[in-house]
């Protein structure tokens, strides 16, 4: 079966609020509606981290085990 | 390592002995036993470079805060980099290891290992911004999806990135190439082989050039069609 794909209009991103993307190709059972368009200039990819966002990292401690 | 000679003149020993004044240019210094000074110096060389990194590295046996050690790209240059010794990095930490780095070029010679649980299960480790603004940074490391919790940032910034060989499964949404325009085939197809089959509402960002550069339609189709469960974006 071939899978749902979204494709962003010219000068358009798709955005789910978190992720963005030109072609999304939805998996099974992913709600369509999660995803919309905004223009390419109002997308801001990968900020940078903030000092404060860097100084948590490092505050976080010696370790970030999760198991 | 050689024996050094040292000969003094009979008047500079006589000088030395009662205490007067002797000619330092009078001191005659030779190897004997080979004469290999070069080696000598080298192996000098070798113990500093190996107290120097034990200490650092605590011996290379245990793990360790790799936080931000090597993201000074003034510091951390592709040269001094391969001198580091342990290049199996025993890490509790591994977010912004190499995070800023702009002098790196290939780090395929380093491996992170993150460690077990008492069960024998890898740890799994944040790997936020790991490599993130690295952006000649070529070839990267062996990376074991096995040992992510997640990935944010990861791979910001890499925008000279072609080979990323991975292995085990991942299992954490967010990983994020989108930047990564000159991401080889093999390494895309391998990163979509390990998504999980069995994980849900998990989704993977990669870039749309790097994807159309590598792959013609129905090799990516045939690809991405045996991760249905995963949502896929190029950007």
């Amino acid at each position: 079966m071939k899978r749902k794909t979204l494709t962003a209009s010219d000068g358009m991103v798709l955005t789910d609020g978190k992720n963005y993307g030109k072609i999304i190709y939805l998996a099974d059972g992913a709600d369509e509606s999660a995803w919309r368009e905004i223009p390419e200039d109002e997308y801001i990819n990968d900020e940078p981290i903030t000092a404060e966002e860097a100084l948590k990292i490092i505050t976080e401690g010696e370790s970030n085990d999760t198991e | 390592m050689s024996d050094i000679n040292i000969s003094l003149s009979a008047g500079d020993k006589k000088r030395l002995l009662t205490g007067g004044k002797y000619c330092p240019d009078d001191i005659v210094v030779e190897a004997v036993g080979g004469g290999d000074t070069d080696a000598a110096f080298e192996a000098g060389r070798k113990a500093e470079y190996d107290a120097f990194w034990d200490a650092f590295q605590r011996n290379g046996e245990e793990y360790m805060y790799y936080g931000y050690m090597f993201a000074n790209r003034d510091l951390w240059t592709q040269e001094a980099i391969e001198k580091v010794k342990y290049k199996n990095l025993k890490v509790n930490y591994v977010a912004v290891v190499f995070s800023g780095n702009t002098s790196i070029t290939d780090l395929s010679m380093f491996r992170f290992d993150g460690g077990r649980a008492e069960t024998g299960v890898k740890k799994r480790h944040s790997y936020s911004s790991t490599f993130s603004g690295c952006k000649n940074l070529v070839k990267c490391m062996e990376i074991d999806f096995d040992t992510i919790s997640s990935c944010p940032n990861m791979f910001s910034g890499c925008t000279s990135l072609e080979v990323l060989p991975v292995t085990g499964i991942l299992t954490a949404g967010g990983l994020n190439l989108s930047d990564s325009t000159k991401l080889n085939k093999t390494s895309i197809a391998s990163i979509v082989n390990a998504l999980s089959g069995t994980t849900s509402d998990l989704i993977i960002t990669l870039s749309k050039t790097a994807v159309e550069t590598a792959f013609t339609d129905a090799e990516w189709s045939a690809l991405i069609a045996t991760k249905n469960n995963w949502t896929i974006s190029l950007a």
